[in-house]
């Protein structure tokens, strides 16, 4: 029977390591199921919010803040984090991988993305007045960011 | 020498942790672990493979190739998805419809690709 399992000394450190069925933990030729040489991404918090549209017609621009209105309870240091967004016009769309993708009325040029202790800032602008209104989705990992 | 690992019960509690060089398992904050009991990591649910069709230009404008697949589920919170293709480069993109689970994955390569999808809940 194979030895799945191996809670010691391995590849020169102490550790936990789970190999894949059918593999050998001791020799394995596959990617190991749980390896703790490495981190694993901790989810710390997760949260949405509407964001809040400004168009300024006369630049032919919408703008959309959230300067410091998500808050996550402090970790002391900066973490890892994810985004992106959800298009609200035409229903309940995700989009990937950029976080904003808006085929229709205009194109995003600008893009900012912050934790300041324990708040999200966030801005980005679209290009046309037309643009609909999009959530802001993230996930805060306990992972450090430095 | 620091414990690394810790496995079994601690003071009443389960405890499975291994810690980083030069941290104490027993002691050590989080962001000190590289594993730990209580830990929320990203778990794909869904994942697969899918041929996307080339993009192509009609009329002077591009026309994405693009390809739906059903993930098997709705969703209440957006997912995170993680996606590439089969070049492992980030040309292709895609929308999810979370009411249905259907994500459409489109290309703007002049070339067939295979793409690779995860979709991560995180709770």
């Amino acid at each position: 029977m194979t030895n799945r399992l191996r809670i010691g000394h391995l590849f020169g450190q102490p550790g936990v390591y789970i190999s894949q069925p059918g593999d050998d933990v001791n020799n394995p030729t596959q990617a190991l199921a749980l390896d703790t040489r490495y981190e694993t991404m901790d989810i710390h918090h997760y949260g949405r919010r509407r964001y809040n549209k400004e168009v300024i017609s006369s630049i032919n621009t919408t703008f959309y803040t959230s300067f410091g209105a998500e808050q996550f309870p402090a970790l002391g240091y900066e973490p890892m984090f994810m985004f992106t967004t959800i298009r609200l016009a035409s229903g309940n769309w995700a989009s990937y991988p950029l976080g904003i993708y808006n085929p229709g009325p205009g194109f995003t040029q600008n893009f900012e993305f912050e934790i300041r202790g324990n708040a999200i800032w966030t801005t980005f602008d679209m290009l046309g007045t037309s643009t609909p209104d999009y959530d802001f989705v993230y996930v805060i990992f306990r992972n450090r960011l430095v | 020498m620091a414990d690394r690992v810790v496995v079994g019960d601690v003071g009443g509690g389960f405890m499975l942790r291994v810690s980083k060089p030069g941290y104490n398992a027993y002691s050590a904050p989080p962001e000190g672990l590289t594993f730990h009991e209580n830990m929320r990591p990203l778990v794909p649910v869904v994942s697969g493979y899918v041929g996307v069709p080339a993009g192509s230009i009609s009329g002077g404008n591009l026309v994405s190739g693009q390809v739906t697949v059903s993930l098997g589920m709705g969703f209440s919170f957006p997912p995170k998805v993680l996606i590439r293709n089969s070049a492992n480069r980030i040309s292709v993109q895609a929308t999810l419809n979370m009411d249905n689970g259907q994500l459409t994955i489109f290309n703007d390569t002049p070339a067939p690709v295979t793409a690779r999808y995860f979709v991560f809940m995180p709770f």
